[in-house]
């Protein structure tokens, strides 16, 4: 069985936001929904001695997720290949996820009176495609795949280079991971 | 969430983005000429698959509300946004009557054409200008490469633009410019060819998206690049770091060269840019020790106004000098295609009688980017490369005087303007200037996606189908000798038609029936790519079956034909420039504004303004409509440091007011350390759709932009191409009182 | 529309305060009831699941979906389903034991005047009263995505304050009561009043401390920052150190301590959920949606499709 992840290479991502974009438009989303922001760190540092990077942040899609268990109509569900997903037809939007989430992941859709996020695509990956936010990327600052399989590049960036994840101390053990210069 | 299942009946065309010149692949999914999705093509060479902002909104842009989808005619006061309905037939016969009697009255000359950048067929464009009798076509030509373009080929005879990474380049100098934010596909390439070890150096003012990747940043003072370029030659010269073969063999006047830039030291370009002299040396000895190098073109130089074609000239020598010419990974002389059909060969200029060019505006004064200039320079290429540059773009009428000329009926009436893919009062200079002129023109016919402000000031607006509803070439205007061609997703919606139309439409009115016999843009293409050779039927067949042509890579090509250039080498001293009147050395020119020339103006002004470059998620002043990318980026922001926004008494998301001599906009403040603290960059492109679009608000259209604020009278303008000053000047900051709206419309 | 991150609102604290209240209230009757104390007012025996329900229909509208809020009953594994259960336990038991005080409903329904029925019910009140008291304060203690609620704390000041308002609730009715022998816990109040003004500053002093730097920072807001207004002047004064002064000066006012201690306890809750909007950020989060729409933007509803 696969295991989703992203690894997501900050050297590269210059803060397009092409992948926010890409998403909320295949998606569909209402127009204030983002679900994959893209943060700019800085520029830190007195001029001219800068520094600049960009974090782009999406649901997290947690081995130990802190929204799924807390659902209490069992419209939060983890799958096997350890996608976070929100059933619509169950969700009455409590908030309840929303307030669990450390990464803001969840957003409530005032219309449908549900919430929603980032499912890593998981209809694309049903015709095994790339979610639209990793195809769209011009720089390939975003890599994703099957981190349980030894020849795919997210196992061989998580297993050589230096990642990180966010907000590591609270457990969650995010599978998106983070490759910082 | 919702990924649409194929079905049956769908077809995948290859189209492209069309939102900016990378142009990238997109396939379309058209199922009865209806597009269901797009995604970026994965087999196209510039973006394999990505796609970014502005391509993800294609559908959205296709079918938007705001977009003008039947011809209208004005009926009411201008600007008043009262409309009829017409036909196609019935507008091109109104405007081409129109247009024949004014011809009459005033010579055709009396007839301009106003151009954006992209997204038009323009050597169709220039046809009918030519056919017509008109030498007063232009686009933002001055601003955006021409000027770059028609000096480095009147230097070494064709523009080394093609920059040859791939082949190895070791150093690549960015030299204003932010591919980080504008050109994807472009940073992509970067990046890839930095983790081989390539150097990057990014020369500007702001601590871009690509600054923050370089091995090298030199933040200079906005406007001073001239003094900088000249102190890298004299760098590379005195401390011997010039390639001396290719200088002996191949440069004629190197010993002047060493003479004139003595006095341009890093010292005295410290005071001017701003730049420790070490810094200058730095990036300097980088460039020259790093080979082989490139330097990649930006507009910065072009839009520096005065001292624009100074800091060309000195930039264009560096590759001379250092051997970074046609060389493996270097900077490359393509020269035009010999296997295609460029678009100078297909513009009809040998049309346009001598004494209808001798008419053109501008040309009295800036020779290098009319007639005068354009003619010598062809001649040249012609000589050697057989071929000449296109018409459009690099032999045009001076912009600000055209607006001069119907504002002031100097140096004679100009009574029509006849505007397609551009928002004059947004794009060209002096904005207030260009709204006068827009205003108070006889005759104003507009081709259009939206109702701009200058399309709400027009007689005619014409609609006008997009990317997916038209086939494109890519192929530099026909200065590249590659070519990259994408068809047609669906038929235009609407009424809507192509500029191609437009133009066709009103020559056969005009009587040029025979001057063009392609029906269709497809049916032009075709006659365009058919001596490529591959045996296609048809154009949608050559972009179905081979996409691009890319002929193989031939280096030193300058040793069988020699450079295009009266002595047939590089011109270190330009004997061109000379013939034209123009320094045969690059020489020293202060920038447009600047607290050296002129401390008084420094004592109001106090800082230095540059209205800067492109910004996600728009592309100059496209897209505001567009509400998911409007949603990211809503609000103006300009950029200010710390320090200055602390003694101003403005903190960050403050509204203020950004003045210089011209006039002064409102942006709210972004408080950074990426710029130094005498320094302000202003967002461009700055209007409001959302607003009201008729008289007098007009979408705000003065209220936010850029150019309200840049200079276009003949002082600040480059002697040699007339481009106007956009970087550089000085301005001053002030804090916006609450309830303090609009600028003045 | 909203553009900025949706957390609960008011109606999540007005439901903590009202079935805190009332539940508190139902265990302290059962407690009353099973020691053979004085009996509370049956005001407050009917009030109890009235306000139970109330805060529970606030719950429900602030649903996406209130319709289908029988969802909410779905996931054992859930603490709001586990909260749910119970709430609707205690409403229905706390109108039952109520019913069982009306002998017009006694004479129609014998079996509520069977005293194995009583007893039972009071076991199972206090039961279910004391888990709806402070189950909320287990559902936030859990969220570590919120710096000012994670942690064991939370636990103990929401049972607290749930208590200290059921008290509070009864004393009231007390004071206006004219039946006799009347519960008088008005000590028991003050002396848990006294306790929740001592935890309070204690838990944020923890909080500002000994743990995480984006704890310390919304502890910060509480102890100076744009939270310490309302908290030291609402809650720790007029909710907590009033009332003790008001009961010892002047005796007879147990109503008007009584009131205090509510509208401390009312805006407590308000103050605690509010901060709910304080999440763990993350590096220029703050900054980004800083910059985003209010919502009321004219280009969000310029153009609307055909």
């Amino acid at each position: 069985m696969a295991r989703y992840a992203m690894v997501i290479d900050t050297r590269r991502c210059i803060g397009c936001h092409s992948c926010t974009v890409a998403c909320r438009t295949h998606n569909h989303l209402p127009v204030e929904m983002i679900y994959n922001p893209v943060m700019t760190i800085g520029p830190t540092g007195k001029f001219p001695s800068l520094h600049l990077s960009h974090l782009p942040l999406l649901c997290m899609h947690c081995a130990n997720p802190p929204c799924v268990d807390g659902c209490p109509t069992r419209a939060s569900q983890q799958r096997e290949d350890g996608v976070v997903f929100i059933d619509q037809n169950k969700c009455i939007s409590c908030k309840t996820c929303i307030m669990s989430c450390p990464y803001g992941a969840r957003k409530a859709n005032h219309e449908t009176g549900t919430v929603q996020k980032c499912d890593f695509c998981r209809d694309r990956l049903a015709e095994e495609k790339l979610p639209h936010c990793v195809a769209t990327c011009h720089q390939k600052a975003r890599i994703f795949g099957d981190l349980d399989d030894p020849t795919s590049e997210v196992y061989k960036l998580v297993n050589t280079e230096k990642v990180t994840r966010i907000h590591e101390e609270l457990g969650t053990e995010a599978h998106v991971f983070y490759i910082v210069s | 969430m919702n990924v649409e299942k194929e079905m049956d009946g769908v077809e995948v065309k290859k189209s492209c983005c069309f939102f900016c010149h990378q142009n990238c692949g997109v396939l379309a999914y058209v199922k009865d000429d209806k597009v269901l999705r797009i995604e970026g093509d994965p087999d196209h060479p510039t973006n394999s698959g990505g796609l970014c902002c502005r391509g993800n909104i294609a559908l959205l842009h296709l079918d938007h509300p705001a977009r003008v989808n039947y011809p209208l005619k004005r009926k009411g006061a201008r600007g008043a946004g009262e409309w009829e309905r017409i036909t196609w037939d019935h507008a091109l016969t109104e405007i081409a009557t129109r247009l024949g009697n004014i011809k009459e009255h005033y010579g055709a000359e009396a007839v301009a054409t106003a151009g954006g950048t992209l997204r038009t067929d323009d050597w169709a464009r220039r046809r009918f200008m030519n056919l017509f009798g008109s030498p007063n076509g232009f686009h933002n030509s001055h601003l955006c490469w021409v000027p770059t373009f028609l000096i480095e080929t009147a230097i070494s005879g064709w523009c080394p633009f093609e920059t040859d990474l791939g082949g190895g380049s070791r150093c690549l100098v960015q030299w204003g410019h932010n591919p980080g934010a504008s050109g994807m596909p472009e940073m992509r390439g970067i990046t890839e060819l930095k983790r081989q070890g390539m150097k990057l150096i990014v020369i500007d003012p702001k601590f871009t998206e690509t600054a923050a990747k370089a091995d090298l940043w030199l933040p200079l003072r906005p406007g001073s690049d001239a003094a900088l370029a000249l102190a890298w030659l004299h760098v590379i010269i005195y401390e011997g770091l010039y390639d001396q073969q290719f200088v002996e063999n191949w440069t004629v006047g190197f010993d002047r060269l060493t003479q004139h830039v003595a006095q341009y030291t890093p010292e005295w370009a410290a005071t001017l840019t701003w730049l420790d002299p070490e810094l200058i040396r730095q990036g300097a000895r980088m460039y020259a020790q790093n080979k082989p190098g490139n330097i990649q073109w930006g507009v910065a130089l072009d839009q520096s106004g005065k001292s624009a074609g100074a800091g060309i000239h000195a930039r264009a020598l560096l590759r001379a000098l250092t051997g970074n010419l046609d060389a493996p990974g270097s900077d490359l002389m393509t020269g035009p295609s010999k296997d295609f059909i460029t678009d100078e060969e297909i513009e009809a200029n040998d049309w346009l009688p001598e004494e209808q060019r001798a008419k053109q505006i501008g040309s009295d004064r800036f020779k290098l980017t009319t007639w005068p200039g354009y003619k010598e320079i062809a001649d040249l290429t012609r000589e050697v490369w057989g071929k000449a540059p296109t018409a459009e773009w690099m032999c045009e009428a001076h912009p600000p005087s055209v607006f001069r000329a119907i504002l002031t009926e100097k140096p004679y009436p100009v009574k029509a303007l006849l505007v397609s893919a551009t928002n004059p009062v947004n794009s060209y200079g002096n904005a207030k200037e260009v709204l006068e002129a827009l205003r108070k023109v006889d005759f104003l016919v507009t081709c259009e996606y939206w109702l701009t402000p200058t399309a709400m000031l027009s007689d005619y607006v014409l609609p006008i189908g997009g990317a997916l509803e038209r086939p494109v070439i890519t192929s530099t205007y026909g200065c590249s000798d590659t070519i990259i061609g994408s068809q047609r997703a669906i038929q235009p919606m609407y009424e809507r038609k192509l500029d191609y139309d437009f133009w066709r439409g009103l020559g056969l009115k005009l009587g040029q029936g025979d001057m063009w016999p392609w029906e269709t843009v497809e049916e032009a293409y075709y006659y365009r790519i058919y001596n490529l050779g591959y045996g296609v039927s048809s154009f949608d067949e050559f972009v179905e079956t081979q996409r691009f042509h890319f002929p193989e890579r031939e280096y030193y090509r300058y040793g069988q034909i020699g450079f295009a250039t009266p002595s047939r080498k590089v011109e270190l001293y330009s004997t061109t420039l000379e013939k034209l009147g123009y320094p045969p050395m690059p020489t020293y020119i202060s920038p447009a504004e600047n607290e050296v020339d002129d401390p008084e103006l420094a004592q109001e002004y106090p800082l230095v303004l540059t209205t800067a470059g492109g910004f996600m998620p728009y592309h100059h002043s496209e897209h505001f409509q567009i509400k998911e990318l409007r949603f990211l980026r809503h609000e103006p922001y300009f950029d200010i440091n710390p320090v200055t926004a602390a003694e101003y008494g403005i903190k960050d998301g403050d509204w203020a007011w950004v003045e210089t001599r011209r006039g002064r906009i409102r942006q709210k403040a972004n408080v950074t350390e990426a710029i130094a603290p005498r320094v302000v960059m202003t967002q461009r492109g700055w209007w409001y759709p959302e607003r009201d679009a008729t008289e007098p608000e007009l979408s705000r259209c003065l209220e936010s932009n850029a150019n309200v604020l840049t200079a276009t009278d003949d002082a600040f303008c480059d002697p040699q191409g007339g481009s106007w000053a956009n970087r550089g000047l000085l301005c001053k900051v002030y804090k916006a009182q609450n309830g303090q709206g609009k600028a003045d419309n | 529309m909203k553009c900025h991150e949706d957390t609960w609102g008011w109606m999540l604290a007005a439901d903590f305060f009202l079935a805190g209240m009332g539940a508190a209230a139902l265990a302290i009757a059962a407690i009353a009831d099973i020691f053979g104390a004085p009996a509370v007012p049956l005001a407050v025996r009917v009030a109890a699941p009235v306000l139970i329900a109330m805060g529970a229909s606030l719950l429900v509208l602030e649903l996406g979906k209130p319709f289908q809020g029988w969802r909410v009953f779905l996931n054992p594994k859930a603490i709001l389903t586990f909260g749910a259960w119970n709430m609707t336990l205690a409403i229905v038991l706390g109108a039952l034991k109520a019913a069982c005080y009306f002998r017009q409903i006694g004479a129609v329904v014998p079996l509520l005047n069977s005293t194995g029925l009583q007893n039972t019910v009071s076991v199972l009140l206090l039961v279910v009263g004391l888990i709806v008291s402070s189950y909320p304060g287990v559902l936030l203690a859990r969220l570590v995505a919120r710096p000012l609620w994670t942690g064991p704390g939370m636990v103990v000041l929401f049972l607290l304050s749930s208590l200290i308002t059921g008290i509070a609730l009864i004393q009231l009715t007390v004071a206006f009561s004219v039946s006799s022998p009347t519960l008088n816990l008005r000590w028991v109040l003050l002396g848990m009043v006294a306790v929740q003004a001592i935890l309070w500053p204690l838990y944020l002093f923890v909080k500002r401390t000994g743990t995480t730097k984006r704890e310390a920072d919304a502890a910060c807001t509480w102890i100076r920052g744009s939270v310490a207004p309302a908290f030291w002047l609402g809650v720790f004064g007029a909710g907590s150190l009033l009332p003790v002064a008001v009961q010892i000066v002047a005796p007879q006012c147990s109503a008007v301590a009584a009131l205090l201690c509510l509208i401390g306890g009312a805006t407590l809750r308000y103050l605690v959920v509010l901060s709910g909007k304080e999440r763990t950020w993350i590096a220029g989060e703050q900054q980004y949606f800083a910059r985003l729409p209010n919502g009321d933007e004219a280009f969000l509803k310029a153009w609307t499709k055909r």
